[in-house]
């Protein structure tokens, strides 16, 4: 099934720290490894990984640098930055808290805990 | 996979860099330069220390463009005149390019408080001005008249209002000759009216030594 | 090989949308690896298509280039940009031209640090000493002054006897002459090279050795007791004078230097006499 968008963008920060605390990526990378882990459920647009890139650098969440590729190819890898884990973090946090609210009011058919 | 061949640098990097340059240029700039000293001011305030005049409180800023007078006249670029007690201390200022230098030496005059109108200037060098000391408050304008020789003696004045306080300066159109002393000039101020408040006597040299007839 | 115009087309569409120029290159190289990568992959996953149809697709990915753009924009902000790419060029700029005027000036910025003593000319004369004077001593007085802006030290004093008119009568008798290098520290560089031509001194004995001012002011006869200074150099933290008391009585043991022009700035500095009256 088709994961819902609307709950994806709000998270797009959080998946893209998170893969690149794996170690560095460049764009198209993080893409291909999403849709991999995801099995294609989640399909990020391109359209906001850039500006969503370029603005953790501007906060000193993330580095880049470029390299070439043997095909010739230069690509700009992502770094994360120690600020960036600190991000990672209090998002991870934010996301924990978000999906235990979810879940507890799904969960919550019956009456909420008092 | 290659760790970090070239990382390039985040634009707070830079900016950080960029400023820690400044930092080390802009002293090393200044000891370069010799130290220059930024303003007139200053660089009047270089000179009463240096001349161990003590701080005194500046009372006049003889600015040739204030004052409307040809700077070429007068022969000095700026100067200031300052005031500690009974003691007026003026020194020249000149322009190096973009800074400041005292010029010349600083000269020291102390005025006798039994004179409400003094002649202070009597004991500078030859120039083209005067510098009057008036402890009257209600004065607003000074008059010197004094000897001058072009052919003949005889008497020419000069009126100013005052550009500082309790001083007047005036700017003349001759060279004022070293041996003039306060004893052969006339003093005389005016009030905001018109009338005059205090003249000094008239020297008797005028009619003595250089024969003039008033 | 070559750049897919298509792709071109479409990174130019995105930059046309961020103002700040200089960093179109960059952009341009990142979303024209991006829409390669995705090409290739298309290629790879559905042999057989169309090159064209593969081309639509991959731009198709990237969404609309105009809000592309427009999102980049906002994270490139071209007044932060141009400020730091001035800025780095001013900073260059100036360092440039200072480092070149310092190696200009490496002579006088060596100076500035080390300043090096000199003496003066009647200092040089007594170091010399041809025999027309008798040295008593040549030692260096630990007498230091605090006064206003600067600290007086004395870097060297050379106390020698000779002889000479005394009176107004001409007659000669024995007396004492002190050179000193004198030094005048002082913490602002505006400050340096401090007019010494006030310089008076005094004696234990009560003599009074008039300064160089009011000896030039006055008319007071040549055979009066004296003090001269003047500046041998001037550094921008310390500069050297050449000071000389001169006819001191040989009785006297201590000689103490005024700057006491004003009535009450007054300001001393004493150095013992050793070879003096005490020491024969």
């Amino acid at each position: 099934m088709k994961a819902d968008k609307n709950l994806l963008s709000g998270s797009t920060t959080l998946l893209v720290l998170s893969l690149l605390a794996a170690g560095d990526k460049y764009g198209y990378e993080m893409i291909a490894e999403l849709e991999a882990k995801s099995d294609d459920t989640f399909t990020l647009k391109e359209g906001t990984l850039y500006p969503i890139l370029h603005g953790l650098e501007n906060d000193g969440a993330v580095n880049s640098y470029e390299k070439e590729a043997p095909s010739g190819r230069t690509r700009k890898y992502y770094h994360i930055t120690k600020k960036g884990f600190r991000l990672l973090d209090d998002k991870k946090a934010e996301w924990k808290v978000f999906s235990e609210k979810v879940n507890a009011i799904v969960a919550g058919a019956s009456p909420a805990t008092a | 996979m290659v760790r970090h061949p070239l990382r390039k640098r985040t634009r707070k990097q830079k900016l950080i860099c960029d400023a820690v340059i400044l930092l080390l240029c802009v002293p090393l700039l200044i000891a370069v330069l010799d130290f220059p000293i930024p303003t007139a001011e200053l660089a009047f305030r270089s000179a009463e220390a240096r001349h161990f005049f003590g701080r005194g409180e500046i009372v006049l800023d003889v600015n040739p463009d204030a004052l409307g007078k040809d700077a070429q006249e007068l022969y000095l670029n700026r100067a200031f005149v300052s005031r500690r007690g009974n003691w007026f201390a003026y020194a020249e200022v000149r322009r190096e390019l973009l800074f400041w230098q005292p010029s010349g030496g600083l000269t020291a005059l102390e005025h006798d408080p039994s004179k409400p109108l003094e002649l202070l200037a009597a004991k500078l060098w030859a120039g083209r001005w005067l510098l009057v000391a008036c402890d009257l408050p209600e004065a607003v304008s000074a008059e010197v008249t004094y000897p001058a020789n072009d052919g003949g003696w005889h008497l020419n004045t000069r009126r100013e209002t005052a550009a500082g306080q309790g001083c007047f300066f005036f700017a003349l159109d001759e060279v004022w000759q070293n041996r003039y002393g306060p004893e052969e000039v006339r003093l005389r101020c005016y009030d905001a009216a018109g009338n005059l408040i205090y003249e000094t006597p008239t020297p008797a040299v005028w009619s003595g030594e250089y024969g003039i007839s008033q | 090989m070559s750049a897919n115009p298509a792709f071109v087309d479409f990174c130019t569409r995105v930059c046309a949308c961020v103002r700040f120029r200089p960093d179109h290159p960059s952009i341009q190289r990142e979303l024209m690896g991006h829409l390669e990568d995705r090409y290739d992959a298309i290629l790879e996953q559905e042999k057989g298509i169309l090159l064209a149809d593969a081309q639509a697709r991959t731009v198709a990915a990237m969404g609309d280039p105009e809000s592309l753009g427009r999102y980049l924009d906002q994270m490139h902000s071209p007044f932060w940009g141009w400020l730091q790419i001035w800025l780095r060029r001013a900073v260059w700029l100036l360092a440039a031209v200072t480092i070149v005027l310092a190696l200009l000036r490496l002579e006088p910025l060596r100076a500035c640090l080390t300043a090096p003593v000199q003496h003066g000319y009647v200092m040089e004369y007594r170091i010399e000493n041809n025999g027309s004077y008798e040295i008593l001593a040549d030692w260096r007085p630990p007498s230091t002054l605090r006064a206003e802006d600067y600290t007086f030290s004395i870097e060297r004093a050379i106390l020698a006897r000779y002889r000479r008119t005394v009176g107004a009568d001409g007659e000669a008798g024995d007396v004492l002459s002190l050179a000193l290098t004198l030094k005048a520290a002082n913490i602002n560089p505006w400050l340096r090279g401090p007019d010494l031509s006030w310089l008076y001194a005094r004696d234990d004995l009560g003599n009074r050795y008039y300064a160089s001012e009011e000896i030039f002011t006055t008319s007071l006869p040549n055979y009066v007791r004296k003090t001269g200074s003047a500046a041998t150099v001037t550094y921008p933290f310390s500069s050297y004078y050449d000071v000389s008391v001169s006819g001191i009585d040989p009785a006297a043991a201590e000689v103490t230097l005024i700057f006491d022009r004003y009535g009450e700035n007054t300001v001393f500095l004493t150095i013992p006499l050793k070879g003096g009256a005490g020491h024969g």
